[in-house]
């Protein structure tokens, strides 16, 4: 798979994976992650392009226009996991100033 | 509605409207987001930050296998068409180099410019490989083997995509072709084919980049495609 696993893209797969059965919608996104549009965006089409997103319009009821929504598939669950606990793991076995010798 | 807000809505407008064709669809989801944005400043950051979508061109979305299929038939046209122009109008693009290249040769025989000159011929060189293989007559399946057509679509796409040497010569070259021109002329207009190069070389890395997420989009259909049959 070729997809980078950059901070912003384990931030935005950990933001998924807080509730992974919910749409979520762009700016909700951008809110929890702190992600601008233009960051945020690009992530979303390469998790897309990849298969590891869904995507859908969702119709508005009091006129607004339709939003475009976000969620997991199940590739994108097992990815999201994945990125997460590597990073993790890698969080721990990192000393914080340096290896100790 | 404030000048702030119409601001931000005639931003995303435009994203949308200059959006390449795999980015219009997100360029569209920013802008129907703008509408639940409730201050006008936070709208304006977001559509702001939107821009950046215009900066990062996408190919077409390719969902299913018949949309594969699709493009591999028309990839495969273009090549035959351009088999079908002869032998001349193939090679065009080998005869400006090589006008160059002589020249190049006949200012170093005479001592002329020799710096120069000797900086453009191994830029010129490095070129070659490149345009040898861009010249190539490919061997095209025919119309109806459609497998035959994605393999020879997935093949070229990795080939034209590949980081590989000749890649990098081909970078290398050019830039050494410009700065060996720019070393003879210094000053003056004719520093505008200097700038044309280089811009030259802008696109074609924009659609080395753009062959690369092409090759991407596809490998990741076929894996889709093969996990969903087995």
């Amino acid at each position: 798979m070729q997809l980078r696993r950059t901070p912003q893209t384990v931030q935005v797969l950990r933001e998924f994976l807080d509730a992974p059965l919910e749409w979520r919608h762009g700016y909700d996104l951008s809110r929890s992650s702190g992600l601008k549009s233009g960051t945020l965006y690009p992530i979303l089409i390469r998790l897309t392009e990849n298969h590891l997103l869904e995507t859908r319009w969702e119709a508005s009821e009091n006129g607004k226009p339709p939003r475009h929504m976000y969620r997991l598939t199940q590739a994108g669950k097992r990815f999201a996991r994945e990125c997460v606990a590597e990073v993790r793991n890698i969080a721990i076995g990192e000393p914080v100033f340096g290896n100790p010798s | 509605m404030s000048f702030v807000r119409k601001t931000a809505d005639r931003i995303a407008g435009l994203v949308v409207r200059y959006a390449s064709p795999g980015s219009k669809e997100w360029a569209q989801a920013i802008e129907s987001e703008l509408l639940y944005i409730e201050s006008d400043w936070r709208a304006l950051g977001w559509a702001l930050s939107g821009v950046r979508v215009l900066f990062d061109p996408q190919p077409a979305p390719l969902r299913t296998m018949a949309d594969l299929d699709v493009e591999a038939q028309k990839h495969a046209e273009r090549r035959l068409h351009a088999v079908n122009n002869g032998w001349l109008v193939t090679n065009v693009r080998l005869f400006v180099p090589l006008v160059f290249a002589l020249e190049s040769l006949v200012d170093v025989a005479i001592g002329r410019h020799i710096l120069s000159n000797t900086v453009l011929l191994l830029g010129l060189l490095l070129l070659a490989p490149m345009l040898y293989l861009r010249t190539r007559e490919p061997n095209v399946p025919d119309r109806d083997d459609n497998a035959g057509l994605v393999r020879f679509y997935v093949d070229e796409l990795s080939a034209i995509s590949s980081n590989s040497l000749t890649f990098w010569m081909f970078v290398v070259g050019a830039l050494l072709m410009i700065f060996g021109f720019e070393l003879e002329i210094r000053f003056g207009w004719e520093s505008v084919i200097s700038l044309l190069w280089l811009l030259g070389l802008l696109l074609f890395l924009a659609k080395h980049r753009q062959n690369r997420r092409r090759l991407a989009q596809v490998e990741a259909l076929l894996d889709t495609t093969s996990d969903s049959f087995s």
